[in-house]
């Protein structure tokens, strides 16, 4: 299942506009979230993704992870919001820019990033891509985050024929 | 702290404006036929679903998103033969007639007694001029009565044509088949449809061999 996830995020990167793309998995052991594939991020920002743990509760908490929901799956998280802990600005490949102003609305700047979750049959998340930076530094389009839902969608279908991501 | 606090209110601007870009309601076709898939993806992931009812789920996804009125979807089976399991669109005595036929893989792959034109390692074409009705085949068309009349041009899909779309395993074995035909607009189907149906094929050989791994057998 790894080699599969690993796959789909290079096959996201390769053919859509997002420059830097991780997968995290809830790990059976501890139920807790970690990021499992990363790709596009400099090495001290991959470094620092990897230590990152969310529990489901610290995922969706909207006091520290303020985010807009656009669909079942999909979650955005704006640079304005600051949607991260004390500390995590290490997990961004260019953290001096998180302070950079949105000029239009559409912009995609440094901060800003879309979660886009994975659901078992009972809707329970079992992990989710975390999309951001477009190399045309403007928000995807609408088929696009379709088109990455689909895939969240069939990777957790696989997942559960799997029995689980571990597999 | 108040700046803290100011920083961690939404923008109600910028939540508006994301709502309105990314309404899930499709806008254009590519957004209903992924979303259609998604659904698909969605029956996939029920437990103790059977074979046949995920087919069913897929022959009817065809029906709903790519314009054609009659869809059949057949697998090998546990005893090597290749059985007819889904159809969307077909008469009772035809569907009755086609679930009782069954081929092995040497019939499947027979280009003479079933021409084609390949399009690549998935698509076939059928066109009904190469393959004239046999007697006593007549029950496995929905409208035999229409076999054999004239093609009015050059893109038109008549009765008799029809598209076949190999399910292939890991090993590009044939694994089943996903058969389309009688279009709504009588016309065959853009580059683009083909291309959906054949990424359906490439989902449902996905699962058909992750079930078969799970349970130890095809059906």
């Amino acid at each position: 299942m790894h080699t599969i996830l690993t796959d789909a995020a290079k096959l996201i990167h390769r053919n859509f506009e997002f420059q830097y793309v991780s997968i995290a998995m809830k790990d059976p052991t501890d139920e807790k979230f970690r990021y499992v594939v990363a790709l596009g991020l400099i090495p001290s920002a991959e470094a620092a993704y990897k230590e990152i743990r969310y529990s489901h509760a610290d995922l969706f908490d909207e006091s520290v992870f303020p985010s807009t929901k656009v669909s079942t799956y999909t979650h955005f998280y704006m640079s304005e919001d600051a949607p991260y802990k004390p500390g995590e600005e290490k997990s961004y490949n260019r953290p001096s820019q998180l302070s950079v102003e949105r000029a239009n609305p559409d912009d995609m700047l440094e901060g800003d990033y879309i979660d886009v979750f994975m659901q078992g049959y009972l809707r329970e998340v079992t992990g989710y891509f975390e999309l951001a930076g477009t190399r045309s530094e403007k928000l995807p389009s609408k088929v696009t985050i379709r088109w990455m839902e689909l895939i969240a969608s069939l990777l957790s279908a696989i997942e559960v024929h799997k029995g689980g991501w571990k597999s | 702290m108040e700046v803290l606090i100011s920083k961690r209110m939404k923008d109600p601007q910028g939540t508006k404006f994301l709502l309105e870009r990314y309404a899930p309601v499709p806008n254009t076709e590519d957004e209903q036929i992924i979303e259609t898939l998604d659904s698909l993806a969605t029956h996939a992931k029920m437990p103790g679903q059977s074979t046949a009812a995920f087919l069913n789920v897929t022959a009817r996804a065809i029906y709903k998103s790519f314009g054609f009125r009659e869809i059949s979807i057949g697998i090998k089976e546990k005893d090597g033969m290749f059985r007819c399991v889904a159809m969307v669109g077909l008469r009772d005595e035809v569907k009755a007639l086609r679930q009782n036929l069954s081929y092995t893989l040497v019939e499947m792959m027979d280009t003479r007694s079933n021409p084609s034109t390949r399009v690549n390692k998935i698509i076939e074409i059928h066109l009904m001029e190469d393959k004239p009705l046999k007697e006593g085949e007549e029950g496995i068309y929905n409208r035999p009565s229409l076999i054999g009349k004239d093609r009015w041009g050059s893109d038109s899909m008549v009765e008799g044509d029809y598209i076949e779309l190999s399910i292939l395993g890991p090993n590009d074995e044939l694994i089943g088949w996903i058969e389309v035909s009688s279009p709504r607009d009588n016309k065959f189907p853009s580059r683009s449809t083909v291309k959906w149906i054949e990424f359906v094929s490439i989902i449902t050989a996905t699962f058909l061999k992750l079930k078969e791994t799970a349970k130890g057998g095809a059906r």
